[in-house]
C-alpha cells in the first residue's frame, strides 16, 4: 500500500534521514522502532507531506505522493496522528472530530464516523462539548486518534501514542489500535517502547541514525541479540 | 437630561459600535488566522463606500443592492490582495512574516489611498439619504431610517459571520487553522484557500461598514484612517485574535464615544477611549477577553 524508497529528508541544512526504505501492505500492523533522534518522526512527516523530502520516492497504491501537499495526502486516505497531537484547543471535542471529516461530503457517513469514534472512546462522547484544551493527556490522545479516524482513512500512522500515558491507558490505546486493524485499517506505529509494541504488531523496522538497520517479523526482532542489547532495559 | 437625548445617544453609540465591530472583527480574523497585523482595512472601508456611491448614483441601483455590490467588490479586492502580494511574500518571509506583513499592509494602505485620490479626486462623495425620513422608536425618539438600517446591517452581518464560523464546515476550518495550522492541514484542510477566504471576509466586513454608512459619512479617499485606528483600539481592548470579544469591544467603544461626546463635547471621545485602553492594558495586558499574552516569537 505504501512504499518508501531511498528516502532522504531533513530540516533545512540538517539532514536527518539518509536512506529510508520500507513497505506497508494493506491490512498490516507495522511498527517503526528506534531510539530518540533516529528519525522516526521525520519519516512520518515526510510520508504525510508535512515536510518535503530531499530525495527518494514515496508511493501510495502505486502512485507517487512525494510532491503532494499534506492536505491532499490526507484526502487520499492517509491519516497521521502526530506526537504533539495538534488538536484545536479552543474548539469542542465534537468540533475537533468534525474537522477531521472536513474533506468528506457524505453527511450520513460522517455521522456514522462520529458514532464510531464515540463507541471506540466512550470518554469522548461524555465530554463532547468540552473544549479540547481542557482534556486530560489520555483523553487528548483519544481525541487525536478519533479525529484521525473521521476521514475514514485506509492507513493510520501513529507517532508514539504511549508517550506520557499510564500503563493502563497505554494498554487501552493499543487495544483500540488493534481493534481498528482488525476492522481493516492498516497501521504504521512509531514507538520507543519495544515490548508493548512488538506484542501487537506483525512486522517491524528498526531505524537508527536515519537508516533502516533491521526489518522482519516481530518474533524475529524480539529474539535478535543486538536488539536485546540496545533496547531492553531502556 | 431628557429621555430622547439619552435614547439618541444610545442609538448613536450602537451605530458607531456596530461600525467599529465590523472592522474590528476583520482585524481579529486576520490576526488570529494569518498572524497579520493589518493596517489596510480602513481602506477597504473606503473602497466599500465608493463602490456603494457609484452603484447608487451612477448605476442607479437600489440601496441594498449597492451595499451588496460593495460587499462583493471588497471581497474580491481581498482575494486579489491575498493571492497577489501576500501569498508571494509569505513564501519568502519565513520568520520575518509578522513585521513584513504589517509593513505590507501599511504600504497597501498608502497605495490604495492615493489610487483613490487619483481615480476619484479628493472630494467628498456623499448622498443625502438611501431611504428618506425618520422612524419613531420608543415613542418620541426619531432616528433616521438610514441609521437604523445601517445598524441592522451591522447586526445581521456580524450574526451571520458568527453563525458561519460556529456551525459550518468551512467556518470550523477557519477556526481550526487559527488554532493549529499543522493539525488543520493534516485533517485535509487547504490552508492556502482558508487564508484567502479569511482575508477576503475581513475585507468584506470593512466594505459593508463603509457602504452602509455612506449617507452618514460621505466617501473620500482618507476616510479609512480614523476607523482603522479606532478598530485597532477595539481589538487591543478586547483581546487580540478574539472575534467574539471584538464585537463586545466595538459596542463598548462606540457607547463610550457617544456618551463622552454628549457629556464633554467634541475632541474628547478619542481621548477617553485611549485612556480606558491604557487603564485596561495596565491591569490586564491581554485585553478584557484575551487569554494569556504570548510573545510574537513564541507562537
Amino acid at each position: 500500500m505504501i512504499e518508501v524508497n531511498g528516502l532522504q529528508a531533513g530540516y533545512g541544512d540538517l539532514q536527518v534521514l539518509w536512506n529510508i526504505s520500507l513497505k506497508v501492505a494493506q491490512g498490516e500492523f507495522i511498527v517503526l522502532l528506534g531510539p530518540n533522534g533516529a528519525g522516526k518522526t521525520t519519516t512520518l512527516r515526510a510520508m504525510s507531506g508535512v515536510i518535503k523530502p530531499m530525495r527518494g520516492e514515496i508511493k501510495f497504491d502505486g502512485k507517487s505522493i512525494v510532491n503532494l501537499p499534506a492536505h491532499k495526502i490526507n484526502r487520499l486516505g492517509i491519516s497521521y496522528i502526530t506526537e504533539d497531537l495538534n488538536l484545536f484547543p479552543k474548539m469542542s471535542v465534537k468540533d475537533n472530530l468534525l474537522v477531521g471529516a472536513y474533506a468528506g461530503y457524505d453527511r450520513k457517513l460522517i455521522k456514522k464516523s462520529l458514532e464510531y469514534a464515540f463507541h471506540l472512546f466512550a470518554r469522548l462522547e461524555e465530554r463532547q462539548n468540552q473544549l479540547a484544551g481542557t482534556l486530560s493527556g489520555g483523553e487528548r490522545k483519544m481525541l487525536a486518534i478519533g479525529r484521525g479516524l473521521m476521514s475514514n482513512p485506509k492507513i493510520l500512522m501513529v507517532d508514539e501514542p504511549s508517550l506520557g500515558l499510564s500503563p493502563v491507558m497505554t494498554k487501552a490505546t493499543f487495544e483500540a489500535l488493534l481493534e481498528l486493524n482488525r476492522k481493516g485499517i492498516t497501521i504504521l506505529l512509531v514507538e520507543q517502547h519495544l515490548a508493548k509494541a512488538l506484542e501487537i504488531t506483525n512486522r517491524g523496522y528498526i531505524i537508527e541514525h536515519g537508516q533502516i538497520v533491521m526489518e522482519g517479523q516481530t518474533s524475529i526482532i524480539l529474539e535478535s541479540e543486538r536488539v536485546k542489547e540496545i533496547y531492553l532495559g531502556r | 437630561m431628557d429621555l430622547s437625548l439619552i435614547w439618541n445617544t444610545i442609538l448613536v453609540g450602537l451605530l458607531r459600535g456596530g461600525l467599529y465591530s465590523l472592522i474590528a472583527i476583520g482585524l481579529s480574523i486576520l490576526l488570529g488566522v494569518m498572524s497579520i497585523i493589518s493596517m489596510v482595512n480602513g481602506e477597504l472601508y473606503m473602497i466599500g463606500a465608493y463602490i456603494a456611491y457609484f452603484a447608487y448614483t451612477a448605476l442607479g441601483l437600489n440601496p441594498l443592492a449597492a451595499i451588496l455590490l460593495a460587499a462583493v467588490g471588497t471581497f474580491m479586492v481581498g482575494v486579489l490582495i491575498e493571492r497577489g502580494p501576500f501569498r508571494y511574500m509569505r513564501r519568502r518571509a519565513g520568520e520575518d512574516w509578522y513585521l513584513n506583513s504589517f509593513l505590507l499592509t501599511v504600504g497597501l494602505s498608502f497605495f490604495l489611498r492615493n489610487l483613490a485620490v487619483l481615480w476619484w479626486k479628493p472630494t467628498y462623495r456623499g448622498i443625502r439619504w438611501y431611504w428618506e425620513g425618520t422612524v419613531n422608536v420608543f415613542g418620541s425618539v426619531g432616528i433616521s431610517v438610514d441609521r437604523l438600517v445601517a445598524l441592522l446591517i451591522a447586526v445581521v452581518s456580524i450574526t451571520a459571520l458568527q453563525l458561519f464560523l460556529r456551525y459550518t464546515n468551512t467556518g470550523r476550518a477557519i477556526r481550526a487553522v487559527s488554532q493549529d495550522e499543522r493539525g488543520a492541514m493534516l485533517a485535509g484542510i487547504n490552508i492556502g484557500n482558508i487564508f484567502t477566504l479569511s482575508f477576503a471576509i475581513a475585507c468584506m466586513m470593512g466594505g459593508i461598514a463603509g457602504a452602509s454608512m455612506l449617507s452618514i459619512t460621505p466617501a473620500f479617499p482618507y476616510m479609512g484612517t480614523a476607523p482603522n485606528n479606532y478598530a485597532w483600539l477595539v481589538v487591543m481592548l478586547a483581546g487580540l485574535g478574539n472575534v467574539g470579544g471584538a464585537i463586545v469591544g466595538g459596542l463598548i467603544v462606540g457607547m463610550v464615544e457617544a456618551i463622552s461626546f454628549q457629556l464633554i463635547g467634541e475632541g474628547w471621545p478619542a481621548v477617553i477611549s485611549a485612556v480606558i485602553l491604557i487603564a485596561v492594558l495596565v491591569v490586564k495586558p491581554s485585553g478584557i477577553f484575551g487569554s494569556a499574552v504570548k510573545g510574537v516569537w513564541e507562537r
